[in-house]
């Protein structure tokens, strides 16, 4: 159509404005793809970090224990349950868990280990953070006696690999148990909390002492971050126990997903800033371009152009820029996106300090930002219905123009 | 039949309190195929008369039927489509969409009507060629004298063989020479292909052209007469001298 071709060329009538617009425009839409990726990128990092130490993507868990943590709150029959989950998901990476807290004695110290994680060991270790970031040592093995623990606790304990330890924690009727503890392994993560109040034992080792019998704390159960929730859905179906809660991550981990909907909200403040100026440079433009060539809308509706087609002509054109901005701006922020995803940004450089902990998780990894093509959909698209909308009031103006007051106006 | 069937037709502008009346009662009737100038002094309300006729605008009063229809009974999309399909327009200057060729300002129209592309095509090239611009069909108005830029006018205004082309002051931007060359196109126009012109002007050798003179002074018609071929006035309708 010819009308397509009048609006290609006018948005090069004026070469310096519309390359503005574009610029404008482009660099916008390119900040909001890189930080839309980057908060992607970084929401999903903490999610998983924090997931792994004490949660899962889904967790199966004794009712209550997600407020009170305690040992009464407990799974009764989890190898049942995990029968079932094993039988409908064919992909799901499942851990029993054992969670309680004590504290840990040597000869030269005594602290409070806040969160001691009975587990599977070679299941724990396929998804533990903490596994590549031993200092020395090695992992649980599944032998009885052995501990895993942190460099703070260590350094505080005064105690090397192969020291021994001593665990006393109250069990399931609530007498005080002990036992003596070979350190197998010290991780580092750079999080004081975490390096210093956890630990990791043996489940079949934390189950006797505790007097749990076969009952689990937690089944914690890995897939994709995407599908948990939807995955959740299912396993309620699937296992309807009211003595256990069974939640998607976003639930488990209460302060973590708060803070998460918080910088969200945050990052929708910025996308709110970012689309003002875009409509307002838009409209300005468009605006403008409509005024000096108030006459010749008045010739073309004069020959019988409709107001729609002029209407059309306006939208045509904003619609060419925004799209070309969106290409110049995907060029751009995808370049900046890629570069960060590829080499990451350390979050100590970015806020300071040696290690930084944001709603209870340690950010001790370089945040890289995850990119994916649902969000350069959505932005390019909303920029794109933008800067059409932008250009309505302006191409109704040229719409409504009355040619013999266009004509006469020279 | 009458193509433009004028009756008592009156406009007054208001301009805040005050009243301009610009037409104050035109009668006027023009057959089918005439070449007709309207001529008058500044202000004497040509622009306002050739608006109403094509209309671009409505009288205050009076009656007007172009091409046979009562524009007071038409809506704006009809008033456009008759514009369109029955309406060719000349203004004086900037007539052209300046991103596009001389080619694509003629198929323009033919393209709102929605016409085939090879019919378009074959259109555009005979009328081109008809205005003797056959060469420059690939130029933009800015790449084009005055006087070439009307001829496109005038190609698009014919391009969709209109009843009824009509032009305000089509010469008054260009120097004698390439105006007196353009009327002779029209003329010529006019005569092969039974289009009727009608156009405003106040150059004396823009009436040396046309077949019939139409004077308008102060809003009212002050002589109508058409000429033989040699310019004499053979026949005087109406004189109806009021300065
Ligand atoms: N939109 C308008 N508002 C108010 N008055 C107007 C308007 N348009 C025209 N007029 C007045 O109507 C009268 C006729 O104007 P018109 O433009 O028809 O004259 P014209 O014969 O075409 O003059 P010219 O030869 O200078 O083009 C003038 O007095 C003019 O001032
Ligand atoms: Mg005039």
């Amino acid at each position: 159509m010819l009308i397509f071709k009048i609006a290609a060329r006018n948005i090069w009538r004026r070469k310096f404005r519309t390359i503005i617009t574009m610029t404008a425009i482009g660099i916008s839409f390119s900040m909001l793809l890189f930080f839309e990726q980057l908060h992607l990128g970084q929401h999903e990092m903490m999610a998983n970090s924090g997931m792994r130490l004490s949660a899962g993507n889904i967790v199966i868990q004794g009712k209550g224990f997600n407020q009170n943590r305690e040992l009464s709150s407990r799974v009764r029959n989890p190898d049942k349950h995990i029968e079932v989950l094993k039988k409908n998901f064919n992909s799901l990476h499942i851990i029993k868990r054992i969670f309680t807290s004590g504290n840990l004695t040597s000869p030269d110290g005594n602290i409070v280990v806040d969160t001691i994680n009975g587990t599977e060991h070679a299941q724990e270790g396929k998804i533990s953070d903490l596994k590549p970031k031993l200092i020395a040592g090695k992992w649980l093995s599944g032998n009885a006696g052995e501990i895993v623990i942190g460099a703070v606790a260590a350094k505080l304990l005064k105690v090397e690999i192969d020291s021994k330890v001593q665990l006393s924690m109250p069990d399931l009727g609530g007498n005080v148990v002990r036992t003596a503890l070979r350190v197998r392994g010290i991780f580092k993560t750079g999080s004081t909390d975490t390096d210093r109040g956890y630990a990791l034992v043996n489940i079949d080792e934390a189950a006797k002492l505790l007097n749990l019998g076969n009952a689990v704390s937690q089944i914690a159960i890995f897939t994709d971050l995407e599908k948990s929730t939807q995955v959740t859905h299912q396993i309620r179906k699937l296992i309807d126990d009211p003595s256990l809660e069974i939640m998607d991550w976003k639930d488990a981990l209460p302060t973590l997903s708060q803070f998460m909907l918080v910088d969200k909200i945050s990052m929708y403040v910025f996308l709110i800033i970012i689309f003002i100026i875009v409509a307002a440079g838009v409209l300005n433009s468009v605006l403008m371009s409509v005024m000096e060539r108030t006459r010749e809308f008045g010739v073309l509706k004069s020959i019988g152009m409709k107001p729609t087609s002029i209407l059309n002509l306006i939208i045509i054109e904003s619609a060419l820029v925004g799209l070309l901005s969106i290409v110049f701006g995907f060029i751009v922020g995808q370049t900046i996106s890629y570069i960060v995803y590829r080499y990451g940004i350390d979050p100590a450089s970015l806020f300071g300090g040696e290690s930084v902990e944001v709603a209870g998780v340690s950010m001790t990894e370089k945040i890289r930002t995850k990119i994916t093509l649902w969000s350069v959909v959505w932005t390019s698209a909303s920029v794109l219905l933008l800067t059409i909308i932008s250009a309505i009031p302006p191409a109704l103006r040229a719409a409504r123009i009355i040619p013999v007051k266009a004509v006469r106006e020279l | 039949m009458d193509i433009i069937s004028l009756e008592k037709i009156e406009k007054t502008y208001i301009q805040g309190k005050l009243e301009v009346k610009a037409l104050r009662g035109i009668d006027l009737n023009i057959g089918t195929g005439e070449f007709t100038a309207i001529c008058g002094p500044s202000g004497s309300g040509k622009t306002t008369l050739l608006n109403i006729i094509g209309c671009l605008d409505n009288p205050t009063s009076g009656k007007a039927l172009v091409t046979g229809k009562d524009i007071s009974t038409l809506n704006a999309t009809q008033l456009s489509n008759l514009r369109l399909h029955r309406i060719g327009f000349v203004f004086q200057a900037y007539n052209l969409v300046p991103v596009l060729t001389a080619y694509e300002n003629v198929d323009l129209v033919l393209s709102l009507q929605g016409r085939p592309k090879n019919e378009r095509t074959e259109r555009v090239i005979k009328v081109l060629k008809e205005v003797g611009l056959s060469d420059l069909a690939s130029r933009r108005p800015a790449e084009m004298s005055g006087g070439q830029q009307q001829r496109v006018a005038v190609a698009r205004a014919l391009v969709a063989e209109p009843s009824l082309i009509l032009a305000d002051e089509p010469t008054a931007n260009l120097d004698s020479q390439t105006g007196k060359s353009l009327l002779k196109l029209m003329r010529q126009l006019n005569e092969e292909h039974g289009v009727t012109f009608l156009f405003s002007t106040h150059d004396s050798m823009v009436m040396d052209f046309s077949r019939r003179i139409v004077r308008i002074v102060d809003g009212t018609v002050a002589e109508d007469y058409v000429k033989d071929s040699r310019g004499e006035s053979i026949e005087t309708t109406s004189i109806n001298q009021q300065v």
